[in-house]
C-alpha cells in the first residue's frame, strides 16, 4: 500500500519555496525547449448536430426543463 | 474545416452475428425481468382499483428493474464460458511503431505525477520499446506551473529523457482534456503512429504498452484499444472496498461488455491506446450550441470519441486481459460524489448527441446507458415517493361491497407479491457478485485475493457497504441530475487526489441534508402511512446515519479484508513508482539540471 507517500500541500509549498530560494526561475526560463517535435496533422472538426437540429434541440430542452426561459 | 459523416469514406463496421445474438439475449432478459417486476407490482396494486399512481409506479418499476437487470446481464454474459480457442497475442513486428505516451495534467501534484512517469519510462525502456512521453499541461496556477517545470527537470535528470520526454503548457485550456490532446495531435501527431492516452494518476507496465502496440499493429482497423485499469493505492475503508470491487468483479463485467459491444467498444478517457491518424480524422470535437450544462464543450468527451471512431469505420475495443494497467480511485464518499457530479453533467449532455448523424446504433445505446446511469436514481426516488402517495390516496377498503352482506370481505393480502418483488430486485443486485465469487473459486482466482474464504468475506462486506451507501448515492445523484436539469453548470474542476480521512464535522457538512431528508421522510411516512414504515427503513436508516457513514468509511482500513493481488505483490512499475517517489519526497530540493542538459535538439 501507498502509506506515507502522499505529498501534502505544505510539502509542495516547501518545495516551491526552496525552488524559488534557489533562484531557479532564470534557469527555467532558459530551458524552454521542451516541446514535442513539430509534425502537424490535420484534424477536421466533426459534425455532431445537423444544422436544423442544432437550433431546435436547445429550444426543446429549455421548453421541457425548468429554470430556463424559452 | 469540418467533416460530415456523409463525406467519410468509411462506414461504421457492422456487428457480427454472435454479437447481435448476445445483444438480443441480454436485452430480452432485461425486458423480461422488468415485465415480471411490473406485473408483480400491478398484481399487488390493483386490488383496490387502478389509479394514476399505480400506472406511474408500474412504469417506474419497469424502467428501474430493466436497468438493474441490464447490469446483472453484463456479469452473466461475462461469466459465460469462452467459445473457441483464444488466439495467441501478436508480437510486435519490425519496423516498430512510433509511440508516444500522452499525460494531460491540470493542477495536479507534479511530484507524484512525474514520479509515475519516471516509473513508466523505466518500465517501457526495460521492454526495449522506443517511446516518447509528452506531458501536456493545462495548469492555470502560475505557482503550480513553476513547480511542474522544476519537477520536469528532475524527471529529465532521473530518466535521461532529453529529447524524448517533453513538457508543454497551453496558453488557454480550450476544450479541457479533449482540447489539450487535440492541440498535441494538430501540432505533433504526424510524428507518431500510436498514442497511449493516460490520466495524471495512471500507471502502466511497459509490458502492457508493448502488448497494446502489438495488437494495434496486428489489426490495422483497430482505432482504439482500451484496457481495464485496476485501482491501486487505496487506504480508506471506502477506497479499499472500491479497489477490491474493481479488481475482483470488474474483469467479469468488462468481459461481458466486450462481448456485447463488439466493434463499438468503450473509451474511458485514459489507459487506452489510439491510432493517431484515426483519432485525428475522426475526433476533433465541436462545441455544442448554447450555454452549459447542455451546450459548450463536450465534457464526457471519451464516449463521444469512441462513437466517432466507430462512425469513421474504426474498431474500438476493450481488452480486460491486458494486465499492468492501473489508476487511483476516490478515497471517500464525498470525493466519489464530486466526481459523479462531473460525470453526471457530462453524460446528461449526451442527450444532445442521441440523434447525431451517422453514429452507430450501439453508440447511441451507449449514450442512453450513460444518461440512465444517473437518471435511474431520480426514477428510484420517484418510485419511493409515488409508493407513499399511492398508499395515502388508496381508498378505504369496503368490507361489505354488496348490501345486506352478513360477513365482511377482506382485501387479499399481497405481501407475498411485494416480498417477491423486493427479493427479485435484491437478487439482481447481489446474485452477479456471488456468481463471480463462485466462478473465481472454481478457477482459483480467489487465491490471489487471500483464498476463497477471505475473498468471500470481502464480497459480503462490499455488498453490505454498497447497500448502506446506496441511499446516499441515490440522494447525491438525484441532486446532481436536478441541478443539471435546472441549468446549473458544475464546471469540470480538477480532480482532488490523495485526500485523507474526513472528520465527523466534515461528514455532517456533506451529509446533514441527507440526514434531515431521511428523518423527515421517515417521520412523514410513520404518520401518514405507518404500514410503509418498515419497508422504507432500509432506505431511511442509512440516510439518517449519512454523516457518520461518510466519516467512518473514509478512515484507514489496514485489515486484510478487501485484499487485492497488488497489495500482496505489487507490480514492478508500482514498486518502481514508490521507490522514485519516496526518494524524491525524501530530498525535496528540486535540483535543477543545467539548461544545456535539458536542451532538446530541433
Amino acid at each position: 500500500m501507498d502509506e506515507g507517500l502522499t505529498l501534502t500541500r505544505s510539502s509542495q509549498q516547501t518545495e516551491l519555496d526552496m525552488g524559488k530560494d534557489m533562484n531557479t526561475d532564470a534557469h527555467l526560463d532558459a530551458a524552454q525547449d521542451w516541446l514535442p517535435p513539430e509534425a502537424p496533422l490535420e484534424m477536421p472538426r466533426q459534425v455532431l448536430e445537423r444544422d436544423s437540429r442544432r437550433a431546435e434541440w436547445p429550444r426543446l430542452l429549455r421548453l421541457i426543463l425548468p429554470g430556463k426561459a424559452v | 474545416m469540418s467533416s460530415s459523416p456523409r463525406k467519410a469514406a468509411r462506414r461504421a463496421l457492422p456487428a457480427d452475428a454472435r454479437t447481435k445474438l448476445i445483444r438480443t439475449l441480454a436485452l430480452s432478459f432485461a425486458l423480461l425481468a422488468a415485465l415480471v417486476a411490473s406485473t408483480l407490482l400491478a398484481d399487488a396494486a390493483i386490488q383496490d382499483g387502478v389509479d394514476v399512481w399505480d400506472v406511474v409506479r408500474g412504469v417506474l418499476i419497469f424502467v428501474t428493474t430493466a436497468w438493474l437487470a441490464w447490469g446483472a446481464t453484463l456479469s452473466f454474459v461475462g461469466l459465460a464460458p469462452r467459445v473457441g480457442k483464444r488466439r495467441p497475442a501478436p508480437e510486435l513486428q519490425s519496423p516498430a511503431p512510433r509511440l508516444v505516451v500522452l499525460v494531460p495534467i491540470c493542477n495536479e501534484d507534479p511530484v507524484t505525477t512525474f514520479a509515475r512517469i519516471a516509473a513508466m519510462d523505466r518500465s517501457i525502456q526495460a521492454e526495449g520499446l522506443a517511446s516518447d512521453i509528452a506531458i501536456l499541461s493545462d495548469t492555470r496556477n502560475e505557482d503550480s506551473a513553476l513547480l511542474e517545470r522544476q519537477t520536469y527537470l528532475r524527471l529529465i535528470r532521473e530518466t535521461h529523457g532529453e529529447g524524448r520526454i517533453f513538457y508543454r503548457r497551453r496558453d488557454d485550456n480550450r476544450g479541457r482534456k479533449a482540447g489539450n490532446i487535440e492541440e498535441f495531435i494538430r501540432r505533433s501527431g504526424g510524428a507518431y503512429d500510436f498514442a497511449l492516452i493516460l490520466d495524471a494518476d495512471s500507471l502502466m507496465e511497459g509490458r502492457a504498452v508493448r502488448e497494446m502496440a502489438a495488437k494495434m499493429q496486428a489489426d490495422p482497423k483497430l482505432g482504439l484499444l482500451q484496457t481495464l485499469p485496476k485501482i491501486i493505492g487505496a487506504r480508506s475503508f471506502f477506497g479499499r472496498a472500491m479497489q477490491f470491487a474493481a479488481s475482483f468483479h470488474s474483469p467479469i463485467f468488462t468481459r461481458g461488455l466486450e462481448r456485447l459491444q463488439g466493434n463499438t467498444g468503450p473509451f474511458w478517457g485514459h489507459n487506452a491506446m489510439v491510432r493517431v491518424n484515426a483519432f485525428a480524422e475522426s475526433c476533433a470535437l465541436p462545441e455544442l450550441a448554447g450555454p452549459p450544462p447542455f451546450g459548450g464543450h463536450i465534457l464526457s468527451h471519451d464516449y463521444v470519441e469512441a462513437a466517432l471512431l466507430a462512425r469513421g469505420g474504426w474498431r474500438v475495443q476493450v481488452d480486460h486481459t491486458i494486465s499492468g494497467s492501473f489508476e487511483e480511485g476516490p478515497e471517500n464518499i464525498l470525493s466519489y460524489a464530486k466526481r459523479d457530479r462531473r460525470w453526471c453533467q457530462g453524460n446528461l449532455q449526451h442527450s444532445r448527441l442521441l440523434l447525431s448523424p451517422g453514429i452507430a446504433g450501439w453508440s447511441r445505446f451507449v449514450f442512453l446507458q450513460g444518461i440512465f446511469a444517473y437518471l435511474v436514481s431520480v426514477l428510484w426516488a420517484a418510485f419511493l415517493i409515488t409508493s407513499v402517495v399511492a398508499t395515502i390516496l388508496a381508498p378505504v377498503p369496503n368490507y361489505f361491497p354488496e348490501p345486506h352482506m352478513l360477513f365482511p370481505v377482506f382485501p387479499d393480502d399481497r405481501t407475498k407479491e411485494i416480498t417477491a418483488l423486493i427479493v427479485g430486485i435484491m437478487g439482481l443486485l447481489i446474485l452477479p457478485k456471488f456468481a463471480i465469487l463462485y466462478e473465481a473459486s472454481g478457477t482459483r482466482r480467489t487465491a490471489r485475493f487471500g483464498g476463497s474464504v477471505r475473498a468471500g468475506f470481502s464480497v459480503v462486506a462490499e455488498i453490505l457497504l454498497s447497500s448502506l451507501i446506496a441511499p446516499l448515492m441515490l440522494m447525491y445523484q438525484t441532486k446532481a441530475v436536478l441541478q443539471v436539469l435546472s441549468g446549473r453548470d458544475g464546471g469540470w474542476p480538477a480532480n482532488q487526489r490523495g485526500e485523507g480521512a474526513l472528520s465527523l464535522m466534515e461528514g455532517f457538512r456533506a451529509g446533514l441534508w441527507i440526514m434531515l431528508t431521511g428523518g423527515a421522510a421517515l417521520a412523514l411516512v410513520a404518520r401518514v402511512a405507518p404500514d410503509l414504515t418498515l419497508w422504507l427503513l432500509p432506505v431511511c436508516l442509512p440516510m439518517l446515519a449519512a454523516p457518520f457513514l461518510i466519516a467512518w468509511t473514509s478512515r484507514p482500513l489496514t485489515h486484510a479484508l478487501f485484499l487485492v493481488p497488488e497489495e500482496r505483490r505489487p507490480a514492478p512499475v508500482i514498486r518502481s513508482y514508490r521507490e522514485i517517489l519516496g526518494r524524491w519526497q525524501a530530498e525535496p530540493r528540486a535540483d535543477v539540471a543545467s539548461p544545456e542538459a535539458t536542451h532538446v535538439p530541433a
